[in-house]
């Protein structure tokens, strides 16, 4: 339970999300005058908000294509440990609308929702 | 009543018989502990066996993403992540009022697959009840909620409907696909 796990953290909105950092291909700023068709993180997470216009770029890994996900935060690096990782309680893993959400996480008092960028149903809605 | 053709000890020793066979009846009648509980304006119970520990309002609870609205979010209990539902949807009963969330309490409840938390609008009480109170679910019970009812009584003159949580979670698990 001691493995160290690297994720990165997507903050700026009122629950935290997380994606596992090998899952990650990039990470730039967003020109203001490229027109780079991305997604949002409600389009990939029914419910999830991120407040303001985008501003960077993660480029996520994923089988068919890879993901342009457009945020309005810097994300950050974290590494939790093992331990502070839960798999979803059963009623959540039943109740889940979406495929992509992987695992639930504790960190700094909150919980961290875990996404799975391979789990991302294309095409973009 | 006292007789009045009897002395004070005979009414005193009458009463006291009385006493002793009335406890003699509650000792020899099973009981059930029931948890009961409101959700909008009606009252609900399960058997005390099904609730493993009741949480109060203070308790945080942690939004999650894209989940079915029937789900609040988690709670971190003792360093375990479980979840929190709410019933309202499966009971057909309009959303409960947020800003009364001070009187809140969350049931944590056991089903044969599910280990969950339960918000409910106010804990009313938890105690033992004869089983002889319990009265089989009338034909004229709502159709929603016939597969989890198991029993209807009345405490206090207030109308209490006995859920089987363990049936309640499986319904709920069919409602939400």
């Amino acid at each position: 339970m001691n493995a160290l796990i690297e994720l990165v953290l997507l903050s700026g909105q009122a629950h935290l999300l997380a994606i596992e950092a090998g899952q990650v291909a990039s990470l730039r700023r967003l020109q203001p005058t490229e027109d780079t068709v991305y997604w949002r993180l409600a389009d990939m997470l029914p419910g999830a908000q991120d407040a303001g216009a985008a501003q960077f770029l993660l480029e996520l890994k994923h089988p068919e294509q890879p993901i342009l996900l457009g945020l309005a935060h810097e994300p950050t690096h974290v590494t939790l440990t093992a331990a502070a990782f839960w798999p979803l309680p059963s009623a959540l893993e039943q109740a889940k609308q979406v495929a992509c959400i992987k695992a639930l996480a504790w960190h700094a008092d909150t919980v961290v929702t875990v996404l799975d960028a391979q789990g991302v149903s294309l095409p973009r809605p | 009543m006292p007789n009045s053709t009897n002395s004070p000890l005979d009414d005193a020793l009458a009463a006291k018989q009385q006493l002793t066979e009335r406890e003699i009846v509650d000792v020899d009648e099973p009981q059930i502990k029931l948890v009961i509980f409101r959700v909008l304006d009606k009252c609900f119970a399960f058997p005390g066996r099904s609730i493993k520990e009741v949480l109060g309002a203070d308790t945080e609870t942690f939004y999650v993403p894209g989940m079915h609205d029937s789900i609040e979010g988690v709670i971190n209990l003792r360093g375990d992540l479980h979840s929190v539902l709410r019933l309202n949807s499966l009971l057909q009963l309009s959303e409960s009022d947020s800003r009364a969330l001070a009187s809140t309490s969350i049931l944590l409840a056991q089903g044969v697959n599910i280990f969950t938390g339960i918000r409910v609008d106010e804990l009313l009480d938890v105690l033992d009840v004869p089983q002889s109170t319990l009265q089989a679910p009338m034909d004229s019970l709502p159709a929603h909620l016939k597969p989890f009812v198991s029993a209807l009584l009345t405490l206090n003159e207030r109308p209490i409907t006995l859920l089987d949580a363990d049936l309640l979670l499986q319904t709920w698990l069919e409602h939400i696909q």
